[in-house]
């Protein structure tokens, strides 16, 4: 065995055990740190194949933007940690699934003949950037756009969601703003009432 | 030459830009006070427009655009004609609804009109990342629709259900499509499809198959995978348990119908059994849970699980046959379902949901009208003669009994007949039960005149068939 292969192996086993814990923590912020975790690891596999970009991109975006935003809202919403619940039953029962699945594609996939798959290689000159931004801009431009409709769907999903509803969403009343005076606002008290 | 490519791709894609452009305009419509009163008009000439435009650029051959992204040709567009007929009957029936409810705003109508633009892109994509992208902007503008309605628990349940399973789903896609191209080292589908005509069926590619089925499956609500249906009927705005009955279903029955024309894997013992277990399954399960609903919406959820168990078995059909007996099944039942949806919609007013189905009691004597176009729409998702239901129910069972299978022949009809209970209940409590609901909406001529349109092309399909069925039979020859 190759160092490469002791390496696939280590972060693989990384990734698929806190996953597994990911799952069955209670505590919300040891969940998100988790999920750190197997960004970092997949971003290693990512480097592995060849794709310096991917992989940086993976740890910037996934780690740096969408992870921390994960743990504000988590710090913001303040949940409480639930005390362990009866999991046994459901343990058991995804065990046996994902056994059975594991196995599945254990034998499928050993058994396929992988050899109509070309194997990738470049030399080390070969930019993966350049090469990816020349493909989302000319063959895969199609694709690109629709990812940008995708996304203002979810913006707009995201406002509409949340402004509907008038007197939970956190809104500024310019009217009420000015009406207010300061005696609506102060009340001034002797030190005899306390 | 790039740039006449390109130039001749954006001309043929024209409907579906007004489409995406007309959204961000509704939305912008809903922001002003003056133009709100313009949302609805505007959505529902874009997509007059864009039908027109459609229907002047009508391909005469395979029209690739966007370098293989998407393709056009009569089927795709056939398909599509259908979604904007079923498009423009809801949104017309969906107006009084949502004022009511307080729901009718420009983010309401720019979401809808994503989500159908998210469906004609499932229709017409020719690679994998396109479909992919055209069922995520789809299912994501429905949960959101779903979610819109903020007063409703039910609707948060409804929407935190779809989300959670729909996204499952997506991902088990996903997964096949991942396997797809690693073993045919291609995205685009009819080059999947052809892999195994030139190379032996490895266990992997219909590994991935039956992954992809699952997810195909799971959109349709056929029985293991159909939890999520009736919570979503009941709890989403009627108006968009309407889109989510008919449309998407067209959309992923293309998907299916791409994937499985032409290839040899159909000709595998294990997956056919797969798809056929998976209907009779389906069949069994939708019609027995629909006998105990009181609620109407969820008793149009499980019978349209039936629905879908039928759909499944006439793909079953298309391993001996062609796909026109499933097309016309597909067809058939989203303008029945779009038909009973619509006169739901119609009859809660501002006060009153039409949530049970004893509250239809005595409607006879009220509506005569309206009771009368629902009992021929109840007749046709039954299959009883004089509507066109009839024939489709028919064809499916004809195709199976030329392919041998009598025995679930025998079953799917012993089903139908139990299915009958619940969909002459209807009939029975609008006819020949006393009492009447006052809170009942009755109102709106226009809107009635809307609700005759599918029951009267429901009685003259069947008694003219020939030339709709010479179209649908030509067309997936």
């Amino acid at each position: 065995m190759d160092i490469l292969t002791i390496l696939f192996y280590l972060v693989t086993s990384v990734i698929i055990i806190s996953s597994m814990s990911l799952i069955i923590v209670n505590n919300t912020v040891h969940a998100a740190l988790l999920l750190v975790l197997i960004f970092f690891n997949s971003a290693i596999l990512w480097l592995m194949l060849k794709a310096e970009f991917l992989s940086i991109v993976l740890v910037l975006v996934y780690v740096g933007a969408v992870l921390v935003l994960f743990l504000f809202v988590i710090m913001l919403l303040d949940l409480p940690i639930k005390e362990k619940v009866n999991q046994k039953l459901y343990l058991l029962f995804s065990l046996i699934i994902s056994l059975i699945m594991f196995i599945e594609l254990y034998m499928v996939i050993f058994y396929h003949d992988f050899s109509q798959v070309s194997e990738i290689s470049h030399s080390s000159e070969f930019n993966n950037t350049y090469e990816i931004g020349l493909l989302l801009f000319t063959k895969h431009l199609f694709s690109f756009e629709i990812t940008a409709l995708i996304l203002l769907v979810a913006i707009i999903a995201a406002i509409a969601i949340n402004m509907t509803n008038k007197q939970r969403a956190l809104k500024q009343d310019p009217a009420r703003q000015i009406e207010e005076t300061k005696q609506s606002r102060l009340r001034i008290i002797k030190d005899k009432d306390l | 030459m790039i740039v006449e490519n390109i130039i001749n791709s954006l001309l043929n894609f024209i409907p579906e830009i007004i489409l995406s452009i007309m959204a961000m305009v509704v939305l912008l419509f809903g922001i002003f006070k003056t133009t709100k009163h313009y949302i609805f008009a505007t959505t529902l000439l874009s997509v007059f427009l864009a039908l027109l435009v459609s229907i002047k650029y009508f391909p005469q051959d395979n029209l690739y655009l966007f370098n293989y992204s998407i393709v056009k040709n009569e089927l795709t567009e056939f398909f599509k004609y259908i979604c904007y007929i079923i498009f423009i009957l809801q949104i017309m029936i969906s107006r009084k609804y949502l004022e009511e409810r307080k729901l009718f705003s420009g983010e309401f109508y720019s979401l809808l009109i994503f989500a159908f633009l998210g469906c004609l892109i499932i229709i017409s994509s020719n690679n994998l990342i396109i479909l992919f992208l055209g069922i995520e902007l789809s299912s994501l503008s429905l949960y959101s629709l779903i979610a819109l309605n903020r007063n409703s628990i039910f609707s948060s349940e409804a929407a935190i259900k779809y989300f959670v399973l729909s996204i499952i789903a997506s991902a088990i896609i996903l997964f096949g499509f991942s396997y797809l191209y690693g073993i045919t080292n291609s995205i685009i589908i009819s080059d999947i499809v052809a892999y195994p005509n030139k190379f032996q069926v490895s266990n992997l590619y219909l590994f991935s198959y039956v992954l992809i089925f699952i997810g195909v499956a799971f959109k349709f609500a056929v029985a293991p995978f159909h939890l999520w249906l009736p919570d979503v009927y009941e709890g989403a705005p009627i108006p968009i348990t309407n889109f989510i009955s008919s449309i998407p279903k067209i959309a992923f029955f293309v998907f299916a119908y791409r994937f499985l024309d032409k290839n040899d894997i159909f000709q595998n013992e294990n997956f056919y059994n797969l798809i056929l277990i998976l209907g009779v399954f389906s069949i069994f399960i939708g019609n027995i849970f629909a006998l105990a609903q009181r609620k109407i919406l969820r008793m149009l959820a499980y019978s349209s699980i039936a629905n879908s168990g039928f759909i499944f078995i006439a793909l079953y059909t298309a391993k001996d046959f062609n796909f026109s007996v499933s097309a016309f099944y597909v067809i058939v039942y989203s303008f029945t379902i779009v038909s009973s949806l619509s006169i739901i919609t119609f009859l809660s007013s501002k006060k009153f949901d039409l949530v049970y189905i004893d509250d239809l009691k005595g409607l006879s004597s009220n509506a005569g009208f309206i009771s009368l176009l629902l009992m021929v729409t109840m007749l046709s998702s039954a299959g009883i003669p004089l509507t066109v239901g009839f024939y489709a129910k028919y064809l499916v069972l004809d195709a199976l009994i030329s392919s041998g299978l009598v025995y679930v022949a025998v079953i799917t009809v012993l089903m139908t007949v139990v299915g009958l209970y619940y969909y002459l209940r209807i009939i029975w409590f609008m006819f020949f039960e006393q009492g009447s609901n006052s809170l009942i909406n009755l109102g709106g001529r226009f809107h009635i005149l809307t609700l005759s349109i599918i029951p009267i092309l429901l009685f003259i399909i069947f008694l003219l068939p020939n030339t709709f069925f010479k179209y649908v039979f030509n067309i997936l020859a």
